[in-house]
């Protein structure tokens, strides 16, 4: 635990001091996702439902196709972006820490092979199981802070990537929808 | 089964799901997010164990139910009798 921690703030430090961080923020609408998620996850067994995690990664892959200087890595001193999509996911150690392994080759995953990747990824990260590749090869990560806590997150980049996606904990919000203010699900 | 029978399955499933809890100091109006600290990911991982050992399909309109470990003994129990 020590070492692991030695090597995060190391890291961040580096992160920190190396890249010229700046923050956006944009809130969306997740309620039709929310009800999509619902009306899938009604048929499921709990072993194959569906978190909106998975669709949170689903969504920025397919947006970073369309940004593609967003997702890669910056290496001495140039910036190579990257054609595969190598998905960090910020995976909070029970007792303490924080690891960001990568889902290799995300941009052509469904929902359900996400959520497959994050179960599995998420248990060898508490068992201590990753691959090296896991840790080594991300081209972006996504922190999302699940179900529960603040409106909005801006992360720290993990060198040598170029940028990193937060989303906060999603709530009901009064938002305007079809031309009236109704209560929508949105972090 | 009695309470305590669903008591003690309860508790080594979430033992299971997250090792670093100590099952001596667990009290039973412990919120199992806010005080115990899983995350959607445990969570949902809890659920699935529940509903294979006690054999209850667990709805996710019913997690409510199931917010702390005293909710989640009661759930249990009067699914299994229903």
């Amino acid at each position: 635990m020590v070492e692991m921690r030695r090597a995060i703030a190391a890291a961040m430090t580096r992160a920190n001091r190396d890249i010229p961080h700046y923050y956006l923020s944009h809130e969306i609408d997740l309620q039709a996702a929310q009800d999509r998620l619902a009306t899938l996850n009604i048929e499921r067994t709990p072993d194959r439902r569906l978190l909106m995690g998975a669709l949170l990664i689903r969504a920025t892959v397919r947006a970073l196709a369309k940004v593609p200087e967003l997702n890669g890595r910056h290496e001495g001193d140039a910036y190579v972006p990257s054609g595969l999509i190598h998905c960090g996911l910020a995976v909070a150690i029970r007792g303490g820490g924080l690891i960001a392994p990568a889902i290799l080759d995300a941009a052509d995953k469904d929902p359900d092979t996400l959520m497959e990747a994050m179960r599995d990824i998420v248990a060898r990260t508490r068992a201590g199981r990753l691959r090296n590749s896991e840790l080594t090869r991300g081209t972006i990560t996504v922190s999302s802070l699940g179900e529960t806590g603040v409106d909005a997150l801006f992360g720290v980049i993990y060198p040598p990537q170029v940028a990193l996606v937060g989303f906060g904990a999603p709530r009901l919000k009064p938002m305007v929808h079809g031309g009236a203010v109704t209560p929508r699900l949105a972090p | 089964m009695t309470r305590n029978d669903i008591l003690e399955g309860l508790v080594a499933e979430l033992i299971d799901v997250a090792p670093d809890l100590d099952p001596a100091a667990l009290g039973e109006n412990d919120h199992l997010q806010d005080d115990l600290g899983l995350d959607s990911m445990d969570f949902l991982n809890l659920i699935s164990r529940l509903h294979k050992r006690f054999g209850l399909p667990i709805p996710e309109s019913d997690y409510p139910r199931l917010a702390t470990l005293a909710k989640a003994v009661a759930y249990l129990e009067k699914e299994q009798a229903g």
